[in-house]
This record gives structure tokens, C-alpha cells and sequence, in this order.
């Protein structure tokens, strides 16, 4: 049993990714290539073994210790906090001695209000001296005021601290700045799950990574990236305020925009990069925004002072919380790549295929769900902003999956399977279902990573068949040959392996039961018909555009694995595809494990809670629908949907009894629009891009040039025009200097003689 | 009617004003660092008028190290004056200016 004083080992799992940073940092050049991968690697397996060693230790049964350490038992178990360093104080202090803030009169009685808190800086002139001189005998409101009155910011009492004639600095008992944030982690069981899961996945994409990177000349640079990113992600969900959650979550950002852009030799990926970043910092600034709110309404970012808070701050639906959480929403929404700021995801697939895998499933587009989790209290003082989510959640969840439907690049079609999981996860925490939600987060963190790093398996593997082959065909609608699954097929037989974890994933995409997918998509669609009442309820509403999403998500997962493993190759790549090594495998079989099992997560079993909702139940708190659909027919339906899904596309693509090529040619336009993905990119083009190209050359020209260079120049010009005129003092004769010297004294004499008077 | 505060204030003032004038205005170098003295030593006649005054000796004491002080000056300030003297030929103020921009 691992006793409670492990929980000091906390601040090693962000730390253990850093030190992998630091290793190859410095070891730059030196370390051979497969020293930097097993280091790279290593750190994070053993951040993964840290976080269960923790874990445990918060979990573990109350020993003596525990008391010790302040955590008691049960399901109420608080979240622990680890204060490591002050990170900034600012501001004037809040002294928190009672001080009258106006004057009272002698004998009269003191009014609520004349004796409180009071922000006052030691050095404030007008405050100090008086803080400093005047105490006098404790006062409480309501009683009367001795002998003297109560001057204004007379020190009356000091809780339950005697009164200390001392200097008024010493005088304090408690310090607190007006902006002060500390750099602290918090471990309850949101961030738990969070810390497993990212470090868990993690470890097995990197180890995969180790077989898919192998021979790549920047290897070193792309390990340095991928644990900077798992270091990013712990310190986002480990954080235990909102201001160190926004550094992991702007480095988050940064890194996908350095892993994106890996191969930046070429253009089209480093634009890519740059795209992720400039949408993501959309998000980020109206979440910077968010956060500047919060701290005018509760005075502070940590989560201990505003969550608990916010029923009394934030009056229920009002315009303070509805804006709040409108800025954090659409945060999340860049970070998590919902709508209207999803477009940068299906370009991230410029970096490599584990990037990807990393980005999709264990970081960055869980961010946004994980915040408005985190930040659950917040969000229900705004009812209308929690429809908004779920709103968006399942527009975009219905838009991913018609894009994906057409998409022809593996990747792609995983990319935009991607941000319709994330709609269902939005639609599931817009509906107050947060368990759910996170539920469905892990179980996509699984079988996303497991279908990503299978599509990079396929990919490597038809790379090399196509060298076999001795042949590069081009790319067809700017999709590589790889990539394309018009040239694949046929694989269940010549990548088994590979395969068959592909086809597991696929169909724990589809919500086939009993895979983990089943489950958690099941449990969303449950609790959003739970809280519609009627039929014309919004929810009721959003429950349906569910079911349809579902349906179509087993229409297009059911269409890419037969395209890609049914069938026979339709390529020469497809053909003389080879199994890759069991580097690459090992973690795919570890995934497809962990999607056939994750359900027993979700699922309450002989009567005991489901272990995921007993965990997170005491942080998000349990969520009862406001209706009682019948769980069996929910579930019923949903499996119908999902079967529905898969027999069409078996129809479509696997039997061929229907012909896709005919449905697209009957609504050209239906497909083309699908096919360009509704035109966001071109309207964001025509609405953003445009506009500031047409600006660009006028800012350049004219407030460039001109204006800031302009103003610099004169300034130049002005020093030089100085300069030119004080020359003219410098005689060279040092009798003028004297006489210089003797009026400046004599200035100075007659300013002392005057201001003597 | 002996010799009050207010005359050798006076006095001393004079004597500064003398100086002064002279360092401005003579051009000879040997000159200006005779009356950078007589300005010292007008200096000097204050602090000890002041000591007198307020029957304090510190300003005694002023006095003896500006004294030796002096002395010192006058000796780096006559071997810079020979070292003007050597380098131009002539000991001419307005001659240095070596330095001018």
C-alpha cells in the first residue's frame, strides 16, 4: 500500500518531461540518436509510473498519515494542493487588519462598513502614517466608539491578532497582494484521470514514435517537441489556477505550431503550423479576456477562490457570467477545434503521423473540454452559454462528420472524425453531463491514438511497398499516394497486425458495443435527451442531431475501414505493404487492449459505481437528468444507429450494392460542399485573410515606413540637430568652462538661498 | 573696533572675488593657479572666521587639511604648467585645447 506522503511526488510527473527537455537540449549533437529516443521515451513511462504511484496514494485507503496530510476519506475527498513558488505578487496589499474607513464620532456606535478589509500599500502616503499612530481599542460594528472617536483608517482590532504598537508593517497579520498568483499543482480526480491519460497515451505514442521517427535526421529535435508537449499538457491539467493553466495551455500552442511545422522544409507544413497558431490564438486571446473578467469579479485566479465562489459572485444567467463564460467558450473552442475555429486541425496533419496521434488524443484538443470541466461552476451561473456549447458541439459534431464522409486522405478523414468526437464531448458537457464528457475523452484519447498511430503504420507501410515496387505515383488531389485510401485495400491480409487494431478502432468509433465507444457516446446522447422535456425541448433537439452524427460516424468509419482493409489493393503500395516492426506494433496492440476494455471504466458493474464516475464525482459532482429516458432504449437506439451506419457502408463499399460514385453524382452540390468542407477556409479567406492582405502593403508603406520609422527618424534627427546646437558651447577655452561652472554654482547658491527663506 | 566676523567675511569675499576674476580672465597659466590659491585661500579665511564664530574647532582643522591639500595641488598644478610650457612652448590657457572637438 503506498502511503500518503508519496503525494509529494506530484510536481515530478510536469517535471519528469522537462528533465527529458533538458537532456536533449544540452546533449544537443552528442547523443546518438537511440539514446535520445529511449531518454525521450523513458521520461515519460516513468512520469506515467509517478502519476499511478500518486494516484494510489490519493486513493489509497485512510492510513494514519492521511489524517496527517489532511485528506480525509469518501467520496467528498478534496483536492490536494501543492503551493511550489510564488510566482507574482502585484499591487497594493490587502490589509487585512479592520481599519475604519471613515470617521466616527466619540460614544457613537460604528456603523457596519466603517470597520473592514481595506487594500492599502505600507507606502501609500496618505494611508501609512495614520496606520502607523493611530490604535485604539478593538471595535466591532454596532458597538460604541471609545473616547476619541474613530479617526479615518484608525486601526480598531485585528480579528483575533492583539493590537501591536509597533510600526505599522509590522503591524500586519496577514498579507495578501491584490494580484498574486502562485505556481501550484492540484491533484484531485479530473486532474488524475487527465494526468494518466496524457501521460499514459503519451508514453506509448512516443514509444511508438521511437519505430515511426526512426532515421528522420531531426529525431532529436522532434523528441525535445514531443516532451515539451507532455510537459505543456501536465502543467495545463495539474494546474491549480487559471493563469498557470493559460501558460500550459499558450505552450500547448506553441508546441503544436513547432510539431506541425517538423518538416518545415516544406512551405505547404510550415504554413500549416503557422495556421494552428494564429487560429489558436484567436481562442486564446477571448480566453485571456475570460480571465481578466474573472479576476475582477473574485480577485483572484486560483481555483480554491473563484469555483467555490462563483453561486455567490456571479448572479445565475447574468450579463458578468454570461460573458465570462461566452470568452472562456470560445477558448475552448480553439483549443479544442470546434466551431467556427476548427479549420486549423485537419491542416495539423502536416507534421508526422504521432504528432497527430498526440495532438488528437492525449493533448491540446482536450484542453478545451477538460477547461470547461474544470471550470464547471462558472459555466452553470450561464445557463444559455451551456446550450451555446452544447449548440456548437453538436453543429460541429454534424459538420466533421459529413466533411469526413467524403474525405479521401486517411488522415483527413481521422482529423475530421476528431472534431466531431470533440462536438459529442461539448454536447455532453454543454448538457451538464461532465462525466460523461471527460468519460468520452479518455475513451477517444484510446481508440483516436490507436487509429492514428495505425493510419501511421499503413502509411510507413505502403511507403515501403511502394519503394518495393519502385514506383512514386503522384498525388491525387493533393493527397500523397500513402495517404490515399483509394489506393489502399486488401490490408487485413498483408498487415494483420496493423489491421485488425485499425478495424478495433474504427469500430469503437462507430459505437459498436461492447467497445469503449459504445459506452461513452451512449451515455452523452442519455443525458442530453435527459435534459430536454417535450418535444420541441432544444435538447431534444440536439439528442437527434446526436443520433444522426452517430449514424454518420458509422457511415464514414465503416466506409474508411473498408476502403482501407477490405477488398483487394488497389495500388502497388497496397500490394507490397509490410508489417512494421514491433516498435510500432506493440503500442498498437496496447491500444486496441486498452478500447476493448476501456468500457469497464464507464460502466457500473455488480453494483459498485463505474470507476471513472466515482472518481471524477467528487470534483464534477453527479449529474442527474432532469427526464428519465429509458437507458435500454436509448442505448437500443443508439446501437441501431450505429449498425445502420455500418450496413450502409458495408452496402457502399464492401458488398457494392450501392454505388457511392452515383449518390455523389445525384446532389452534386451536396458533395462538392462537403468535398470543400463547406467553404470555411475560403470564407475565412475572403473575411480575414484578404482583408489583411489588402491591408498589409499600407500598413508596410505607409504606417511603417512613415509613421513608426518616421518618428524614429526623427527623433534621430532631433538628437543630431541638438547635438550640433551644443557644440557651439564647447569652446575648447577653459576659462569659458569656469564661467560655466560659476553660473551653475551661482544658480544653485541663490536656489538654496531663496527656498531657505 | 576690533576685527569682527563681518570683516574678514568681507574680506575674504574680496579676496575670492580677486581670485575669481583673475582665473577667468588672465590667460597666463602660471597666473590662473596663483589666484585658484587666492580663491582657496579665501575659502580658508571663511572656515576659520566660521570655527571663531561659533567656537568650534572643526573649522580649524578644515583649514589644516585644505592647507596641505593645497600644497599638493600647487605641485601637480606647477609640473602640469612646465608640461604645457614643454609641449607648446608657452603657457597660454587658451594654447590647450588639444581636446576641442
Amino acid at each position: 500500500m503506498i502511503p500518503s506522503t508519496w503525494l509529494q511526488l506530484l510536481p515530478l510527473v510536469p517535471a519528469l518531461p522537462l528533465l527529458g527537455v533538458a537532456v536533449l537540449v544540452l546533449g544537443g549533437r552528442r547523443l546518438p540518436d537511440r539514446v535520445a529516443a529511449t531518454v525521450a521515451v523513458g521520461v515519460v513511462g516513468l512520469a506515467f509510473l509517478v502519476a499511478v504511484a500518486v494516484g494510489a496514494a490519493y486513493l489509497g485507503p485512510g492510513a494514519p498519515e492521511r489524517a496527517e496530510a489532511g485528506v480525509p476519506e469518501g467520496p467528498t475527498r478534496p483536492p490536494v494542493v501543492q503551493r511550489l513558488w510564488q510566482w507574482m505578487a502585484v499591487g497594493d496589499d490587502l490589509v487585512t487588519v479592520s481599519a475604519a474607513l471613515r470617521p466616527v464620532a466619540a460614544g457613537q456606535a460604528v456603523p457596519a462598513g466603517a470597520v473592514g478589509e481595506m487594500w492599502a500599500s505600507p507606502w501609500d502616503p496618505r494611508v501609512a502614517p495614520r496606520l502607523r499612530d493611530m490604535w485604539s481599542a478593538a471595535a466591532v460594528p454596532g458597538q460604541r466608539a471609545g473616547d476619541a472617536g474613530l479617526a479615518p483608517y484608525a486601526i480598531v482590532g485585528i480579528g483575533d491578532v492583539a493590537p501591536d504598537p509597533g510600526p505599522f508593517v509590522a503591524a500586519r497579520p496577514k498579507l495578501q497582494h491584490r494580484f498574486q498568483v502562485d505556481v501550484a499543482l492540484q491533484l484531485d480526480g479530473l486532474s488524475l484521470v487527465m494526468i494518466l491519460l496524457v501521460t499514459g497515451v503519451g508514453f506509448l505514442i512516443l514509444a511508438y514514435s521511437a519505430g515511426y521517427m526512426r532515421g528522420d535526421p531531426g529525431l532529436r529535435r522532434f523528441f525535445l517537441y514531443m516532451d515539451l508537449f507532455v510537459f505543456s499538457m501536465l502543467v495545463l491539467v495539474l494546474a491549480a489556477d487559471f493563469l498557470v493553466l493559460f501558460v500550459g495551455w499558450e505552450l500547448v500552442g506553441l508546441c503544436s505550431y513547432l510539431l506541425i511545422g517538423f518538416w518545415h522544409q516544406d512551405v505547404a507544413n510550415a504554413s500549416a503550423g503557422r495556421k494552428a497558431f494564429v487560429v489558436n490564438r484567436v481562442g486564446d486571446f477571448a480566453f485571456l479576456l475570460g480571465l481578466l473578467l474573472v479576476w475582477t469579479v473574485f480577485g483572484s485566479l486560483a481555483f480554491a477562490d473563484v469555483l467555490p465562489n462563483a453561486g455567490r459572485l456571479l448572479p445565475l444567467g447574468g450579463a458578468l457570467a454570461t460573458a465570462i463564460t461566452l470568452l472562456l467558450l470560445l477558448g475552448a473552442t480553439g483549443k479544442s477545434a470546434q466551431l467556427p475555429l476548427y479549420v486549423w486541425l485537419p491542416d495539423a496533419m502536416a507534421g508526422p503521423t504521432p504528432v497527430s496521434a498526440l495532438i488528437h488524443a492525449a493533448t491540446m484538443v482536450t484542453a478545451g473540454v477538460y477547461l470547461i470541466a474544470r471550470a464547471a461552476p462558472l459555466f452553470e451561473r450561464a445557463p444559455l452559454v451551456m446550450l451555446a456549447i452544447a449548440g456548437v458541439g453538436a453543429a460541429t459534431a454534424l459538420a466533421a462528420a459529413l466533411i469526413a464522409l467524403v474525405q479521401v486522405d486517411i488522415k483527413r478523414v481521422l482529423a475530421y472524425s476528431t472534431i466531431s468526437q470533440l462536438g459529442f464531448m461539448f454536447l455532453a458537457v454543454g448538457a451538464g453531463a461532465y462525466i460523461a464528457g471527460i468519460a468520452h475523452l479518455v475513451v477517444h484519447a484510446f481508440f483516436k491514438a490507436l487509429l492514428f498511430l495505425a493510419a501511421g503504420s499503413v502509411m510507413h507501410a505502403l511507403a515501403h511497398g511502394y519503394a518495393h515496387a519502385g514506383v512514386s505515383p503522384p498525388a491525387q488531389d493533393d493527397v500523397p499516394a500513402q495517404q490515399d485510401v483509394r489506393r489502399m485495400g486488401g490490408l487485413l491480409r498483408r498487415l494483420p497486425l496493423t489491421a485488425w487494431t485499425f478495424v478495433i478502432g474504427g469500430l469503437a468509433l462507430a459505437g459498436l458495443f461492447p467497445l469503449a465507444g459504445f459506452f461513452s457516446k451512449d451515455e452523452i446522447l442519455y443525458e442530453t435527451l435527459g435534459r430536454g422535456q417535450g418535444l420541441l425541448d432544444p435538447w431534444v433537439a440536439l439528442w437527434a442531431v446526436g443520433m444522426v452524427t452517430a449514424f454518420l460516424t458509422a457511415l464514414y468509419a465503416g466506409r474508411l475501414l473498408l476502403l482501407v482493409c477490405g477488398g483487394g489493393p488497389r495500388g502497388e503500395g497496397a500490394g507490397r505493404a509490410v508489417e512494421p516492426s514491433a516498435v510500432m506494433t506493440a503500442p498498437l496492440v496496447a491500444l486496441a487492449a486498452l478500447t476493448v476494455a476501456g468500457g469497464l471504466l464507464i460502466v457500473p458493474l455488480a453494483g459498485r459505481e463505474a470507476p471513472l464516475a466515482a472518481l471524477l464525482a467528487p470534483v464534477l459532482g453527479q449529474h442527474h437528468a432532469v427526464g428519465d429516458p429509458s437507458k435500454a432504449a436509448v442505448a437500443v437506439a443508439a446501437t441501431a444507429a450505429s449498425l445502420l451506419g455500418l450496413g450502409l457502408a458495408w452496402l457502399a463499399y464492401g458488398r457494392g450494392a450501392l454505388d457511392p460514385a452515383r449518390i455523389a453524382r445525384a446532389a452534386p452540390w451536396a458533395y462538392r460542399l462537403a468535398w470543400r468542407k463547406f467553404y470555411v477556409d475560403e470564407l475565412y479567406a475572403l473575411v480575414f485573410v484578404r482583408p489583411f492582405r489588402a491591408a498589409a502593403p499600407f500598413l508596410w508603406r505607409v504606417v511603417d515606413d512613415r509613421v513608426i520609422d518616421g518618428a524614429v527618424n526623427a527623433t534621430g534627427r532631433a538628437v543630431l540637430a541638438a547635438g550640433t546646437g551644443a557644440r557651439r558651447l564647447q569652446t575648447g577655452y577653459v576659462r569659458s568652462y569656469a564661467l560655466f561652472m560659476l553660473l551653475g554654482a551661482a544658480v544653485i547658491a541663490a536656489y538654496l538661498l531663496l527656498s531657505a527663506r | 573696533m576690533g576685527v569682527s566676523a563681518g570683516h574678514l567675511l568681507a574680506l575674504a569675499a574680496v579676496l575670492f572675488s580677486i581670485g575669481l576674476a583673475g582665473v577667468l580672465l588672465r590667460r597666463q597659466l602660471i597666473l590662473v593657479l596663483m589666484s585658484v590659491e587666492l580663491m582657496l585661500n579665501a575659502v580658508n579665511i571663511t572656515l576659520v572666521t566660521a570655527a571663531r564664530w561659533l567656537v568650534d574647532i572643526d573649522g580649524h582643522v578644515y583649514v589644516f587639511f585644505s592647507l596641505s591639500v593645497a600644497a599638493a595641488e600647487v605641485a601637480v598644478g606647477l609640473a602640469l604648467v612646465v608640461t604645457v610650457f614643454r609641449a607648446l612652448g608657452r603657457s597660454d590657457a587658451d594654447d590647450a585645447d588639444t581636446l576641442y572637438g
